[in-house]
This record gives structure tokens, C-alpha cells and sequence, in this order.
């Protein structure tokens, strides 16, 4: 890793003025007015050396960047930020939580019919966040590889759309078809049109690609269970 | 019309009766303000607020969010123009070389965005690589926060794009290279393996203001 601070670049950039030429052999580098004096140099040249090392060294805060961090940060599977502090993804492992850390993120959605793993519970226990278990489990007939219900949607979508919660990560094992479907719904709200909800639900599927019945999912979705209330809800829900 | 002063004298009655009689079909059009005058502060309005609530908004190709005031897509075209104004973007960066888009290039001076056209050609693999002063050029305008938020779009919103947002996440926010691909992939679907190489190789020079610094950019 190699940021270098601005003083390197205004050491390279400054006027470089041989010695002996210097009227009354004035060696303080700051008493730059006696050096214009000296006929050889070009008057404009010199100024416009002057501004650039000025430009270079004034803001002190300016830094150059040539070469990534040296820690590395893993995101989880099929990670995206879907607006402003609110993420989707699969479920995070161990080597996920530093990336995790960064976001500081205060509520999980897990949406997945199994528990979460004791890595992700402990994770969360630790950070100070709240995981949510929204899937209907152990009532007869729930199998992973079916879809949300419709309560699911409403009760995820309730915390989605509450800015009290923020900054939230919407998660299932793989983040493919049930956070799919909470996304998805959650683009209707926004108003978008159902193509470009599909487009962004398929990205996420992987090599299988989606699910008919989840798209049917978003599709019946119906906007009007989630009544919106303007105080509580994100900014970005609000400019509709 | 609601402002018609109806009771006004200057105004020649006789003839807008005439209009009206002369419209049958759209009669409730004209009778409407003449007999029921909105008050002057509706008057503006032009859509009735009740015909705005289906309104449908279409996001360009392979929009997304990439982090909080940066956006990525597709070339918008005119059915995005709504969607789009609801982000409030201050900057649009395009990397591409298509230069006949006239309806959008008014919207842009209508909305009053800063329009950075970064004259980048497609990569064709082998061949023609990525362009990386292209790739510099848009990461130093991403940098700096004044412009946010900012929508970066190519054409597609696949490759261009797509290796932009993978050297950010490389040098500014220290992802890993697979979750780097795994991302590239998502929107590129398939072809680009030259851009996986360029993305891992491509180390560019960027100068930072630390005033003007991104919450998502990692200094450390």
C-alpha cells in the first residue's frame, strides 16, 4: 500500500532553481520573490511553477491513491446495496462479518425457512443487531424451496419501509428467490414497471434463473397491504 | 382557464358561448372551469393527483445502486426520463461513444445536470482493450462527493460500466477479487472474460480530496 501525503508531490514539483544563479546568494527557499529577478528565467514559467506547487500544497488534505487497501474485504454472496442503507444478499459466513462491519448495519430481514447459522446469530449478537426470522416455519408443509407467504411479504416489508430500522440487510440462504421476492415487491412500491423488477430479480438467480412462481409472487403482489406512512418511511420510498 | 375573469366586461362573452356550443364532445372540458373556477393556487396542477397514483416508472437497463448516491445503468432513453428525475442526480457520467441521443441530451440541460461525456469505445476482445484514461477520468470525478449523486451508464450497462464499478471496488473499497467478478458477472451475463483480467491488473493513479471523501471510499 502506498498513499503518499501531498508534501511529496509539491518537493518533486517545485521550482528547481540552480544555486549560483541566485541573486545575493539568498539560499532560504522561502524568499521566493528574490529568484524573479534572475533573467534566464521565464517570468510566466516561474508563476505558473509557483501556482502548481501552491495548488499542491495548500490543501494538505489532498492524498494520492495508487493501489488498493492492503485488507481485503469480502462481501457475502450475491451482495447488493438495493437502495440507501438497506443491502440484500445470501447468508453471510465468518469470512463475511469484516465486510459486514463496515456497513453497520442495525436489523436483519432473515427470510429463509432454516435458522440462521450460530456463526451469523453470533455475529449479529455481537454488532448489537437484531435478526428478524420472518418465514412461517414448522407450519405444516413449509419446505425450504417454497415461496414466502403473503404475510412474510407484508411483515418484511413492514420493517422495509420503516426508516426506524435502517440500515437493514434483507438475507436467505443463497439471497436468490426469497429475498427476491421481498426486493421485488418492494420495486412495486416504488412504482417500477414489472420488466425491469424481473431484469433485477434473474440477476440474482444465478445459472438456473427464476422462479416462475416467484415472479407470479411480485406480480399479484398487492400494494395497497402496505399502507405507507410518511413520517416513518426512508426518504427515497417518499419521492414517488 | 380556471383564471378566465369570467365577470370581467373587456372579455367578449357571446364568443366563448359559441365555443361551447361548438364542442359538443367535449363539452364537460369547457363547462368545467367556466362554472366551477379552481382556485388560484390548484391552478397550476396539471395532472389530478388521483391519475398520478398507478403512474409506472421504468429504471434504464440494468439499473442498480452501487453505493449511497452512485447509480449505475443502461443508456437512459426517453421512458426513463421520469424515473430518473426522482433521483435528484447532480452528475451523469457516460462512457460510450454514441453521440445522436438529441431528446436526451434536453432533458439533461432541462434538469440541469452536469453531463461528463467520456468518449470510450467498446472493448473487443482480444483485440481492443479497455481505454484505462476513460476508467481514470470517471473514477476522479467519482471521488469527490460534490457530484453526488451521480449516474454512471454505458450503453448496456454491462461491460463499460461494469469494469468501472470493478476497479472501485478494487482500489477504493478493497473488495476481494471474486466478489468483484461475481458482481461483474451478474450484470455482463456471460461474455467479458478480457474485463475480469483488466480488473485485477488495472492499478490507476487517483488524486483524493479527503474533504470531499465518500463514506464507501477505505483509507487505511
Amino acid at each position: 500500500m502506498s498513499y503518499h501525503p501531498s508534501k511529496d508531490i509539491s518537493q518533486v514539483q517545485a521550482p528547481q532553481i540552480p544555486r549560483d544563479q541566485k541573486v545575493n546568494g539568498d539560499h532560504d527557499d522561502d524568499h521566493d520573490d528574490e529568484r524573479i529577478t534572475i533573467d534566464e528565467i521565464n517570468q510566466q514559467q516561474y508563476q505558473t511553477k509557483v501556482s502548481q506547487r501552491l495548488s499542491c500544497k495548500a490543501p494538505s488534505n489532498i492524498i494520492n491513491i495508487s493501489s488498493s487497501p492492503m485488507q481485503k474485504v469480502i462481501p457475502p454472496l450475491n451482495f447488493c446495496p438495493v437502495e440507501r442503507h438497506l443491502y440484500r444478499s445470501g447468508q453471510p459466513t465468518p469470512l463475511n462479518h469484516g465486510f459486514l462491519k463496515q456497513l453497520d448495519i442495525r436489523n436483519i430481514v432473515w427470510l429463509a425457512a432454516e435458522d440462521p447459522s450460530d456463526d451469523f446469530l453470533e455475529f449479529a449478537d455481537n454488532n448489537d443487531i437484531a435478526v428478524h426470522c420472518i418465514a412461517d416455519m414448522g407450519d405444516g408443509g413449509a419446505n425450504p424451496w417454497d415461496g414466502l407467504s403473503e404475510n412474510s411479504i407484508t411483515q418484511a416489508l413492514r420493517i422495509i419501509t420503516n426508516k426506524d430500522y435502517y440500515p437493514i440487510l434483507v438475507c436467505c440462504g443463497m439471497g436468490r428467490h426469497r429475498t427476491g421476492t421481498v426486493i421485488g415487491c418492494l420495486r412495486r412500491l416504488q412504482g417500477w414497471n414489472l420488466a425491469s423488477v424481473s431484469e433485477e430479480y434473474r440477476r440474482f438467480t444465478g445459472s438456473k434463473g427464476g422462479r416462475i412462481l416467484v415472479e407470479l409472487l411480485i406480480e399479484a403482489f398487492d400494494m395497497s397491504s402496505i399502507p405507507i406512512d410518511e413520517s416513518m418511511a426512508p426518504e427515497w420510498l417518499l419521492s414517488q | 382557464m380556471s383564471s378566465l375573469p369570467l365577470d370581467n366586461n373587456d372579455i367578449d362573452l357571446p364568443e366563448l358561448e359559441e365555443l361551447e356550443f361548438d364542442d359538443d364532445d367535449n363539452d364537460n372540458e369547457v363547462m368545467i372551469p367556466c362554472s366551477t373556477p379552481l382556485p388560484p393556487h390548484l391552478s397550476s396542477i396539471v395532472v389530478p393527483s388521483f391519475y398520478k397514483y398507478p403512474k409506472i416508472y421504468v429504471p434504464p437497463l440494468n439499473f442498480s445502486v452501487v453505493e449511497d448516491g452512485i447509480y449505475r445503468s443502461g443508456h437512459p432513453i426517453k421512458i426513463n426520463f421520469d424515473f430518473l428525475a426522482r433521483l435528484n442526480l447532480q452528475t451523469i457520467i457516460y462512457l460510450g461513444d454514441k453521440e445522436d441521443q438529441c431528446d436526451y441530451y434536453r432533458w439533461l440541460k432541462n434538469q440541469n445536470i452536469k453531463f461528463h461525456y467520456i468518449k470510450t469505445e467498446s472493448s473487443s476482445e482480444p483485440f481492443v482493450m479497455n481505454n484505462p484514461d476513460s476508467i481514470v477520468k470517471a473514477l476522479n470525478l467519482i471521488v469527490d462527493k460534490k457530484n453526488f449523486p451521480i449516474l454512471v451508464h454505458s450503453n448496456k450497462g454491462k461491460h463499460r460500466v461494469g469494469v468501472l464499478v470493478g476497479i472501485m471496488r478494487k482500489i477504493l473499497q478493497g473488495w476481494s477479487l471474486s466478489g468483484i467478478f461475481d458482481e461483474y458477472v451478474k450484470f455482463a451475463g456471460g461474455k467479458g472474460e478480457a474485463d475480469l483480467e483488466f480488473m485485477e491488473l488495472f492499478n490507476p493513479q487517483l488524486q483524493l480530496n479527503l474533504q470531499h471523501k465518500p463514506e464507501f471510499v477505505r483509507i487505511d
